[in-house]
C-alpha cells in the first residue's frame, strides 16, 4: 500500500485530495477519521449513508464509538465497527451486517403470505406465487383428489400476473412424474427431483418451452397430505442448487401446514353450518285464520352461536285416518325456546328438543303433557347441561276469527299479549325449566285473541340486552311492553321487525346475545300498514289452571 | 375498561361440613368454566350443606343457570342440603321466571 504516497520518487504524479476522496467514496466500507476529541475530520460516502448524522466538524455519534471493535445497532442498522489509531487520529471502519440471510427472509415472507387466509385456494395461490417469485419459473399446487377422481390445480408462472386454476381428471394429473407418491405424502427421486423430460403439457402454461429441472414435493398436512407441489425451471436456466432445494422444501412444509389448516377450517365451518342449520328457524307457514311472524338473531361472537330457537308444527296431514294410525288430531303448534350454552353443543340440544317434540306430537297434543314428557327425556339425556327453557303454544281457531292460544311455559319469560286497545298484558303462565327437576310444576294459560290481537313469544336476549344511554342498562320487560304497545295495528312481520330494531338500537353496537321473537296475530287478513284495528274487541283472558 | 376480572369464584368453609361458593361478577358463557370447576370441587368434597352466595352477581345467563342447577342436582343426589344464602333482586326475579324460586331454599330478603 505504499503506492498512494510512495510515488514521490517518480516525481511525475501525485494523488490529489480529490483522488483520495473519490477513492474513499468508492469503498463499500464506511470510513471516518476523527481527532482525539471525537470530532469528525473526514467521512466517506458509505459512512454518511450508514449514519447520516456524521458531518465533518461534528461529533461522532457515541453509539459508533465502542471501546474497541464491536457490532452496534445504529438507526435500525446493524453495523460492525473496527477502530484503528492513525497517528494522533482515530479511524472508524464501518461495515453494515446484512439484516437477514435470503432463506430466512424468504421463510418470513412465505409465512406472512401463506397464513394470511384460511381459504384453501387462496393458500394454494399464495404458495405458487411464492414459488414463481423466489424459486422457479412455474409453480403448481395440486390439491388432494376429491371423491370424484378429479383434482384442482393452481399454477403461477414468473412474470405472469395472476395464478391460473383448473380441474383435471386425476389420471391426467398423475402424468407428472412423482405426483402420485407426492399426493400420498412421499418424496421420491433425489430430494424431490424428477425427470424434467417427462413433464406433461398441462403442467406448463402455453409457450413456456422445454422444462429444464423439475421438483415434486408432498405438502405435508396434519395427518393426511394437503396436496402436492411441482416447481419447474426452464431449460435455459441453471438447475435448482442446494439453497433453492432447501427453500423449496421449506415452502412445501409451510404451504402444507397452511393448506391443511385452511382445509380443516373449511371442514369445521361446514360442520358448524350443518349444526347451526338445526337452529335456524323454519320458514313460517301459512296457517288458516292467523298470521305468524318471527325473527331470530344469533350472537355475533364467532363460534358461539347460541341456543335460541323456534319452530312451527302443523297438524299431521295423515292424521284422522282411522284408529290404526294412532296419530292424534291437534291444532297447529308453535314453540320458542332457549337451550343452555352456545355453539355446537347448544345446536345439538336444540335439534334434540325440536325432533323429540316432532315425535311426541304424533301421540300427544296437550301442551302441559308434552312439556312433562320432554322434561323426562331431557332428564334421561346423558349429555351434561341438558337444560331448556321453552314456551309451547297450541293455536286453536275459534268463531269470529278469534284464536285461542293454549300456552305452557317452562322456565321461560312469559309471553306478552297486545290487545286491540293497545294495552299490553303479561300472560301469567309459569313453569320450571326443563331437564332440571323430576317433578315439573306447570301452570298453563289459555289466551283468547280477538282479530288483530297479538301474542308475542320472546327470548331473554331481548330483555337482557345491555345498552341504553349508559351502555350498561338492561332493556328489560317494561321497555319491551312499551315497545309492543306502539305496534298496534301493524302486520305481524312489521311488528317483530320493529321490536327487533328497537332492541338493536338499545344495544347500539354492544355485544349481543341471541334474540328470538315469534308472534301470532289472530285473523287471516293483515291490516294495511298504518291502519289500526278496532279498539273494542271484548277479548278476555281465559284461565285454565292445571297442575302437572 | 375491565379493571376487575369478569368473575371471581371463592370456595369458603363457613363451618365444618358446609361448603360455600361466593360468586362475584358475571356468570355467563365466557366465565362459566371456572365456576363449574369449583362446583365440581365442592361436590367432590361431599359436604353436608352446599351454599351459594350470589349477592355479588351482576349477570347470569343460561350457562350460569346450568352451573347452579348442576350443583343443586349434585346436592340432591348426595343427600346434601342446598341453599342460596344471598342474592340480588335481579337474580330473585330470574329464578322466579324459571320457577326455581320454590325449588331453591332462598333467603327472605334480597340483599341488593
Amino acid at each position: 500500500m505504499r503506492g498512494a504516497t510512495g510515488s514521490a520518487n517518480a516525481g511525475a504524479a501525485r494523488a490529489t485530495p480529490g483522488d483520495v476522496a473519490a477513492l474513499l467514496d468508492g469503498s463499500d466500507e464506511g470510513i471516518v477519521l476523527c481527532d482525539a476529541g471525537g470530532v469528525v475530520l473526514l467521512a466517506n460516502a458509505a459512512a454518511v449513508r450508514m449514519a447520516p448524522e456524521i458531518v465533518p466538524g461534528g461529533p461522532v455519534p457515541s453509539e459508533l464509538c465502542p471501546a474497541g471493535s464491536d457490532t452496534v445497532t445504529y438507526g435500525g442498522r446493524v453495523i460492525r465497527v473496527r477502530t484503528e489509531a492513525v497517528g494522533d487520529h482515530r479511524a472508524l471502519y464501518l461495515s453494515e451486517v446484512p439484516s437477514l440471510p435470503r432463506r430466512t427472509e424468504f421463510l418470513l415472507e412465505a409465512a406472512r403470505r401463506l397464513f394470511a387466509s384460511l381459504h384453501p385456494r387462496r393458500c394454494a395461490r399464495a404458495a405458487v406465487d411464492l414459488g414463481a417469485e423466489f424459486l422457479c419459473d412455474v409453480a403448481v399446487v395440486v390439491l388432494p383428489p376429491a371423491t370424484n377422481r378429479r383434482v384442482e390445480w393452481v399454477r403461477a408462472a414468473a412474470g405472469r400476473p395472476a395464478p391460473e386454476e383448473g380441474v383435471l381428471p386425476l389420471a391426467t394429473a398423475l402424468q407428472v412424474p412423482g405426483l402420485n407418491d407426492a399426493l400420498a405424502g412421499l418424496t421420491h427421486g433425489s430430494g424431490g427431483r424428477q425427470d424434467a423430460g417427462a413433464v406433461p403439457d398441462w403442467l406448463l402454461p402455453d409457450g413456456f418451452g422445454p422444462a429444464g429441472d423439475l421438483l415434486v414435493f408432498p405438502l405435508p398436512g396434519n395427518s393426511v397430505p394437503a396436496g402436492a407441489m411441482a416447481l419447474v425451471r426452464r431449460a435455459d436456466r441453471p438447475p435448482f442448487d442446494e439453497e433453492a432445494l432447501a427453500m423449496a422444501r421449506d415452502l412445501a412444509s409451510r404451504a402444507g401446514a397452511a393448506l391443511s389448516a385452511a382445509m380443516l377450517f373449511r371442514e369445521q365451518s361446514a360442520i358448524n353450518t350443518i349444526l347451526i342449520d338445526g337452529l335456524l328457524p323454519p320458514d313460517l307457514p301459512e296457517v288458516e285464520g292467523m298470521r305468524l311472524g318471527g325473527r331470530l338473531r344469533s350472537s355475533q361472537q364467532a363460534g358461539a352461536v347460541g341456543g335460541d330457537f323456534y319452530d312451527v308444527y302443523l297438524p299431521e296431514t295423515g292424521a284422522g285416518h282411522g284408529i290404526e294410525s294412532g296419530i292424534v288430531e291437534r291444532p297447529p303448534l308453535i314453540i320458542l325456546g332457549d337451550v343452555c350454552g352456545k355453539g355446537a353443543r347448544a345446536a345439538v340440544l336444540a335439534g334434540q328438543v325440536r325432533q323429540s317434540l316432532r315425535a311426541l306430537l304424533l301421540l300427544e297434543s296437550r301442551p302441559v303433557r308434552l312439556l312433562q314428557l320432554l322434561n323426562r327425556s331431557l332428564l334421561a339425556s346423558p349429555a351434561p347441561n341438558s337444560y331448556v327453557t321453552l314456551i309451547l303454544a297450541a293455536l286453536r281457531e275459534a268463531p269470529g276469527e278469534h284464536v285461542l292460544v293454549d300456552l305452557a311455559v317452562a322456565g321461560h319469560p312469559a309471553p306478552l299479549v297486545l290487545r286491540g286497545d293497545g294495552t299490553v298484558e303479561e300472560v301469567p303462565a309459569r313453569g320450571s325449566l326443563l331437564g332440571a327437576l323430576k317433578k315439573t310444576v306447570l301452570r298453563p294459560v289459555t289466551v283468547d285473541l280477538a282479530p288483530g290481537e297479538v301474542c308475542l313469544l320472546y327470548s331473554d336476549g331481548i330483555t337482557e340486552a345491555f345498552g341504553g344511554p349508559t351502555g350498561r342498562e338492561m332493556f328489560g320487560e317494561e321497555r319491551l311492553k312499551d315497545a309492543l304497545a306502539t305496534c298496534r295495528g301493524m302486520p305481524v312481520d312489521a311488528l317483530v321487525e320493529r321490536l327487533e330494531q328497537i332492541s338493536s338500537e338499545w344495544l347500539a353496537g354492544g355485544q349481543q346475545d341471541d334474540r328470538a321473537l315469534l308472534a301470532v296475530r289472530a285473523g287471516g287478513q293483515e291490516p294495511a300498514t298504518g291502519t289500526t284495528t278496532g279498539a273494542t274487541t271484548g277479548a278476555t283472558m281465559v284461565w285454565a289452571e292445571t297442575t302437572g | 375498561m375491565q379493571d376487575t376480572p369478569p368473575l371471581l369464584v371463592e370456595y369458603v368453609t363457613p363451618e365444618p361440613g358446609t361448603a360455600r361458593l361466593v360468586l362475584t361478577g358475571e356468570l355467563d358463557y365466557t366465565t362459566v368454566d371456572e365456576a363449574a370447576e369449583e362446583a365440581d370441587k365442592v361436590l367432590a368434597d361431599n359436604p353436608r350443606v352446599i351454599e351459594l352466595d350470589l349477592a355479588g352477581l351482576r349477570f347470569v345467563d343460561s350457562s350460569g343457570i346450568a352451573v347452579v342447577m348442576n350443583l343443586y342436582r349434585g346436592a340432591e343426589e348426595r343427600g346434601a342440603a342446598f341453599r342460596i344464602v344471598a342474592l340480588t333482586t335481579y337474580l330473585r326475579h330470574l329464578l322466579q321466571v324459571i320457577s326455581l324460586d320454590d325449588v331453591f331454599d332462598l333467603p327472605e330478603q334480597a340483599s341488593g
